[in-house]
């Protein structure tokens, strides 16, 4: 599905986002249809079965590939919207339906035998056997991995499976078990594993005080900082809480990954394609992420040996200002912290 | 060199009123209330813009959802009026109103006038935005969601809002940094 070494995968919340993604250089797409079926599921984002019909007949005009995410799990009693959407994914001529759970997997295996399976990172599958098994269940094709590994570790799993790999490669960091944190559940009723959104919209409210600003969630201030601080999204993994006589982030610092100096050891781990993170993002985000990364992909390409990309001052810059908390970071895949 | 300042009025218009600090006490009201008057026009222009967008996008109205009936204040920082947007459809309206007045909203979007043009046009993004403290909302964050995510649909340009008077001919525009780039070469993003 790549047209280099490593296969790009990018994020469109809109139309008009895959048509950046796609203009500014995406091997794949990948996107949702506006319902709870997908981990994306915000007011205003997402894509009508119209709209995807359109997008895929967009994407394969110019060479690209259209990958539907519906990655949250079905819920009982309720599972025909996770079906409908399978179906609608068939229908409107995706490449591939990226699932975590089974009830959808068997879906799509049974119904659309033809269509591409991809296990969402929200399946949490980190462990050959793990992945072995969704392989020969249901004939899944890749795995998204989950943002925990670190390089070695995904070159020995990539030994053990016979299936292609997909890992994180830019974008905000969920340092929970994916598909199993309940952090925003506790808080607001909703989260991304059963409703599609990490801390839903209508829970989270900001204000300001004497030079300060606030953001709280679900009733509760979960960061204060002054005025001019960088704020990071408003989940409760990335509050600042006071504990053992010390305020500071917890869970996790707002930081996103950037995985741009670590591409050629990605590459020889054996991994086959980098996903971008960010439907919730706009399209100005997507087109310069994708732009960033389709030269330092290609610029692998052309090395005779493997070499950091130079992606220049301005790059980097430039992805620090899109990122969460200014800055970037390799997260797991160099685990320095061990 | 061509100030990028004369691409467009508003553009021009907000930067001279941006870099200076509008006086506080009676005669910022007074100043205030006179630039509300002056903007009228542009207020029933909007109005116009926005009712014809709905009539040819229904479908990124239909993005908004209940955030349609939302009164939305946009506000230029630093300038003594803003703007609030009710995006109803053909019902829609566009008010312009006193920047310091306590004006009754569901949300309230505060930005440079650069950047909140940005934003409209696509070439910026909301979130890099907010994660610099350049942007700020408050009221009801999901009508602020829905409105960003429909106007990313939009693919609006200034000019589909506002339409450029004629200008006599100039030399072409040198290629100027835009979106995130600008922010990337020039070390700030206003």
């Amino acid at each position: 599905m790549s047209r280099g070494v490593l296969e790009l995968v990018c994020p469109a919340g809109t139309p008009s986002a895959l048509r950046a993604a796609v203009n500014a250089g995406a091997d794949t797409v990948y996107c949702g249809l506006r319902d709870e079926t997908n981990a994306r599921n915000f007011p205003g984002l997402n894509f009508s079965d119209t709209e995807l019909a359109e997008a895929v007949a967009y994407a394969h005009q110019r060479g690209a590939k259209v990958m539907v995410a519906i990655n949250t799990f079905a819920q009982a009693g309720k599972t025909a919207i996770w079906a409908r959407a399978v179906d609608a994914a068939a229908a409107a001529g995706a490449d591939a339906i990226i699932a975590a759970d089974m009830a959808v997997l068997g879906r799509a295996a049974s119904q659309h035998p033809d269509v591409r399976l991809h296990l969402s990172v929200q399946a949490a599958a980190g462990t050959p056997e793990a992945i072995r098994f969704y392989a020969e269940r249901f004939g899944v094709q890749r795995v998204v991995l989950p943002r925990i590994l670190s390089i070695p570790e995904i070159k020995a799993l990539i030994g053990e499976i016979d299936i292609e790999v997909e890992v994180f490669a830019f974008g905000g960091l969920c340092v929970m078990t994916e598909g199993r944190c309940d952090l925003s559940s506790y808080v607001t009723g909703r989260s991304p594993n059963l409703d599609g959104v990490c801390s839903p919209p209508e829970a989270v409210s900001y204000s300001r005080q004497d030079g300060s600003r606030s953001v709280a969630l679900g009733g509760l201030t979960i960061d204060r900082k002054a005025e001019g601080q960088p704020l990071g999204y408003p989940t409760l993994c990335k509050g600042r809480f006071m504990a053992g006589g010390r305020t500071g982030h917890l869970f996790e610092d707002p930081v996103s990954l950037n995985t741009i100096d670590v591409l050629p050891q990605l590459r020889d781990a054996g991994v086959t394609a980098l996903k971008i993170e960010g439907r919730q993002r706009g399209k100005a985000y997507v087109e310069a992420v994708t732009r960033q990364f389709r030269q330092a992909i290609d610029g692998l390409g052309q090395a005779a040996r493997p070499e950091a990309p130079d992606g220049g001052a301005a790059g980097v810059s430039l992805l620090n200002t899109l990122a969460e908390g200014q800055r970037g970071t390799v997260g797991a895949y160099k685990k320095t912290w061990r | 060199m061509l100030p990028q300042s004369l691409l467009h009025p508003v553009h021009a218009a907000g930067r001279f009123l941006q870099a200076r600090p509008w006086p506080q006490g009676p005669l910022g009201r007074l100043g205030g209330q006179a630039a509300v008057t002056a903007l009228q026009p542009m207020a029933v222009m909007l109005t116009a813009a926005l009712r014809r967008l709905a009539r040819q996008r229904p479908d990124v109205f239909e993005r908004l959802g209940p955030a349609r009936q939302a009164r939305i204040l946009i506000c230029p920082a630093g300038l003594p009026m803003a703007f609030l947007v009710r995006p109803d459809g053909a019902a829609g309206a566009v008010q312009v109103v006193r920047a310091a007045a306590a004006t009754p909203c569901e949300a309230r979007i505060e930005a440079p006038l650069d950047l909140l043009i940005g934003l409209m046009q696509g070439s910026e993004d909301g979130d890099a935005a907010f994660f610099a403290s350049e942007l700020w909302i408050e009221g009801e964050t999901v009508v602020v969601l829905s409105l960003r995510n429909a106007i990313e649909e939009a693919e609006m340009n200034l000019t589909d809002l506002l339409p450029r008077p004629p200008l006599p001919e100039l030399p072409p525009l040198p290629r100027l940094p835009r979106g995130p780039w600008r922010s990337a070469m020039s070390g700030r993003r206003s």
